[in-house]
């Protein structure tokens, strides 16, 4: 490299390492300013907070003393203010509620909500669908319709328990239309629901278990049977007749079965081949049956799976009316060595759990 | 005297280049040692624009910082797995500290690797634990478990007491006893921000496709933390740990804030990371005898996710949630450097079949190649020019007037992506308060390279080394206090 050169070069390099100083010198004045913003934010969301709080509380408590005027917000201040208005909102019920949703209305908080809603921010977004299904915000409904289609669960989540909010019966068919998607966990689906009418619940559920699948139907008897237990009798005593042969939807049929009157249909999958259904009928037996099944839980103390053998025999002793001496005879009977064994095995279990009990 | 020493050096170096005749290998080597230099500037300086892009955006998309309490209902359940391997001294406050967290429904799994210590019987007396019946499939690999523990006081308290295998096995373990579907790893010797799963938890809210995200992991030297939890973040007062601070806001804020937006994340910390329990059992779980585990298992998902081009993200949020304690002392510094390299460059060749695949995307084209060029063997080109600068300088081919300004400029970028970093701090969620930490960390960026980038460039060059000839992995003794996890 020629002298000239390196010279060029190296002048370059200095003048690189002048804008890199004055660069640096730029981003720390901006970080000093920055921190002084923040602090002034804070302080305005702490002066917002202290002047909100006794305004909502009287307003729930004491609304005879708020006719006045309510003080003014800036754009940052209202953001507080409906943060806190949601906080307050999810601990109140009744009239304090509605007393609420009427200080919205005079914080015109509807329109601002509506525009939160097609904007960027997933908070103010999220907040607005919560917001409006609060206030039960009708002309709302049409825009909170997509967002239950929203592939993000939260979102879709939050919509859908605000569409109820608003119109139950209007919501309900968008809701059910959802209802399969495996991110909306039963628990979740049931949470939504159990605010309904209790009639209103039960007869969509049912309707959209007559055009169901296997799948589809396992999960609206675990829905049911979250929501309201003897309601979903019906739709298991579906799935033993429609589906007999699915697995899955059998084991859950048969744990979600609390009704006597399934015992005939139950007792039928005796011999199911698929050894998961019957250590599920085993169970059943014990919950629902009675000393009639004392033949077939014998008879499944043979059973090859050692996971049938030991439920049935758990529920051959919870029987109603089985005593030691019953106990006693049965043992005499039993020809089987497997039988016999795993009748021994839970005979001790439970002679075991009883002296630690007491 | 000191002078006619150097003077003899420099005349020595002088007859010894005349006679090897060095002269033309030494354009090339100063020409690949400069496109270097602006290579890596060129990568970090793209990296730390768009890591300003995205943090804009996530803070308007994200000003209130939290959900409200009211879509806790709708969150999804988190399984937290903790490893514990002779942590006796802090796991009790440890734990206390997970129980402690705000989310609606989660559970902690301690994962007891065979301690040698008390570890478990602090557990059992701190917590009332007692043998439960539970099992748990083995849909990954481990060790035996010799018994799985319940709270009797913390419903959501499960420990798992197994032979030793390692961090990546007790993990898996762990994975194997979960119940919910997002599982969360975390360091049995750091602590969380009571509020850091609501946090992390935000991109799998807002993307179906999330599969994993990592947080930003602090130093928690100099705060104030009891019970397991962090009162007040305040800087520490010595200076190597003040320098591991500024060096993480770097690693974290632009470092991965950058590729994440890129989708191509290569490491979610070890100490912190939540990810979808189903994919990380299809591509394997954890992988044993790695020291990088975390990185390790981030870069095969990705491999996984790329080759089989399923769609997918994996994130990384700016939210301090997690806080850990750095070493004090040159040696355990020098001792964590060396491993890190080492697990860098373990997880990047057991996925070297992503490097430059068609199907491989931004991840194979880009991150693996600048994680490979600029992190795993950067460390072997760094310390290449410096000696080169000093021996250039002693041959009497380099201007002292040049080698200054080469030095100006190198220290000069290497400050500016440093205040880059305490700008995205001060943007996200500063928690060092007034003023006077940012200039006290301003400082430390000035500090920092006179001898402690050199240093580390040195230890990770050792790392790599290590590596090469494939000595064995070990976690080694970390010496940490432990004094802060109640230090008020």
């Amino acid at each position: 490299m020629s002298d000239t050169h390196s010279d060029v070069i190296v002048q370059l390099v200095w003048y690189s390492s002048a804008v890199l100083l004055l660069m640096t010198l730029m981003l720390l004045l901006l970080t000093l300013f920055m921190h002084y913003e923040r602090r002034q934010r804070e302080k305005s969301r702490q002066q917002a907070t202290e002047q909100w709080t006794p305004i909502l509380f009287s307003w729930i408590y004491s609304p005879e003393q708020t006719t006045g005027p309510l003080p003014q917000l800036n754009a940052e201040g209202f953001g507080f203010v409906v943060q806190l208005w949601l906080q307050l909102e999810q601990t109140v019920r009744g009239s304090a509620s509605t007393r609420l949703a009427e200080l919205a209305q005079r914080l015109d908080l509807i329109p601002v909500m509506k525009q939160w809603l097609h904007g960027y921010s997933t908070d103010k977004k999220l907040t607005a669908i919560m917001a409006l299904g609060i206030v039960q915000e009708k002309s709302a409904f049409a825009e909170l319709l997509p967002h239950v289609l929203d592939k993000r669960t939260i979102f879709s989540l939050v919509a859908a328990r605000a569409l109820l909010s608003i119109d139950a019966k209007l919501g309900l068919p968008v809701i059910l239309s959802q209802i399969y998607r495996d991110d909306w966990s039963v628990s979740r689906v049931a949470g939504l629901l159990v605010r309904l009418p209790h009639d209103l619940m039960v007869r969509s559920v049912t309707e959209c278990a007559e055009k169901a699948t296997a799948k589809e139907l396992r999960r609206l008897i675990k829905l049911m049977h979250i929501l309201s237990p003897i309601d979903s009798q019906p739709l298991i005593q579906q799935a033993l007749t429609q589906y007999p042969d699915e697995m899955e939807l059998l084991t859950t049929a048969f744990a979600s079965a609390v009704s006597p009157d399934l015992l005939p249909l139950l007792r039928q999958q005796v011999e199911h081949p698929q050894w998961e259904v019957r250590v599920q009928l085993a169970k059943a037996l014990a919950r629902l049956g009675d000393s009639s099944d004392a033949p077939l839980l014998l008879n499944m103390l043979s059973d090859p799976n050692w996971w049938v053998r030991y439920r049935a025999a758990q529920s051959l002793i919870s029987l109603p009316g089985v005593d030691e001496a019953q106990l006693q005879l049965w043992q005499q009977q039993l020809t089987d060595p497997f039988a016999l064994a795993i009748l021994l095995q839970v005979k001790e279990e439970q002679q075991r759990q009883h002296q630690g009990r007491t | 005297m000191m002078n006619d020493w150097m003077q003899q050096v420099i005349e020595l170096t002088h007859q010894w280049v005349q006679q090897l005749d060095l002269a033309p290998w030494l354009v090339p080597l100063q020409w690949l040692l400069v496109g270097y230099f602006v290579c890596l500037s060129a990568g970090y300086l793209t990296l730390n624009l768009v890591a300003l892009l995205v943090m804009r955006s996530h803070i308007q998309s994200a000003r209130t910082e939290l959900l409200p309490a009211s879509y806790a209902s709708f969150l999804t359940p988190i399984s937290v797995l903790v490893p514990a391997y002779n942590e006796q001294e802090t796991i009790a406050s440890s734990v206390l500290s997970l129980l402690q967290l705000t989310y609606p429904e989660y559970e902690v799994i301690v994962i007891n690797d065979g301690s040698k210590d008390d570890t478990l019987e602090v557990l059992k007396q701190s917590f009332a634990l007692s043998l439960s019946s539970a099992t748990c499939p083995l849909r990954l690999p481990c060790q035996p478990i010799r018994g799985i523990y319940q709270s009797s006081r913390y419903p959501n308290l499960k420990v798992i007491d197994k032979a030793n295998g390692g961090k990546a096995d007790a993990l898996n373990a762990g994975v194997n006893l979960s119940r919910f579907p997002l599982f969360c790893g975390v360091d049995a010797d750091s602590i969380l921000q009571r509020d850091s799963l609501l946090r992390i938890i935000r991109p799998f809210l807002e993307d179906p496709d999330a599969i994993a995200a990592g947080g930003t992991v602090r130093i928690a030297n100099g705060c104030e933390v009891k019970d397991g939890l962090l009162l007040k973040a305040a800087l520490p007062n010595k200076i190597l740990p003040q320098l591991q601070i500024v060096e993480y806001l770097r690693g974290f804020l632009f470092g991965r804030l950058g590729w994440s937006s890129l989708n191509a994340l290569l490491i979610i910390s070890g100490a912190f990371g939540l990810f979808k329990k189903d994919l990380v059992i299809e591509v394997g779980g954890y992988r044993h005898k790695t020291i990088g585990e975390d990185m390790e298992l981030v870069v095969r998902m990705h491999k996984h996710m790329r080759l089989h081009q399923r769609k997918y993200r994996i994130y990384f949020i700016p939210d301090p949630v997690c806080w850990t304690e750095a070493p004090e002392d040159v040696a355990t510094l020098a001792q964590q450097r060396v491993r890190w390299q080492r697990g860098l460059l373990e997880s990047l060749s057991a996925n070297m079949s992503l490097l430059f695949h068609p199907k491989s995307g931004v991840v194979g084209w880009l991150a693996f190649p600048f994680a490979l060029l600029f992190e795993a063997l950067g460390p072997a080109l760094e310390v290449m020019g410096y000696l080169f600068m000093l021996f250039t300088w002693l041959a009497g081919w380099l201007d002292p007037a040049a080698l200054l300004a080469f030095l100006v400029v190198t220290i000069g970028f290497g400050i500016l992506i440093s205040v880059v970093a305490l700008v995205l701090e001060e943007m996200s969620y500063p928690v060092y308060p007034g003023g006077r930490s940012i200039m006290r960390l301003f400082f430390m960026a000035v500090l920092e390279n006179f001898g402690y980038r050199q240093l580390n460039s040195w230890w990770r060059l050792k790392g790599l080394w290590l590596w090469a000839r494939n000595s064995k992995s070990s976690w080694g003794t970390m010496k940490r206090s432990g004094k802060w996890q109640n230090s008020k």
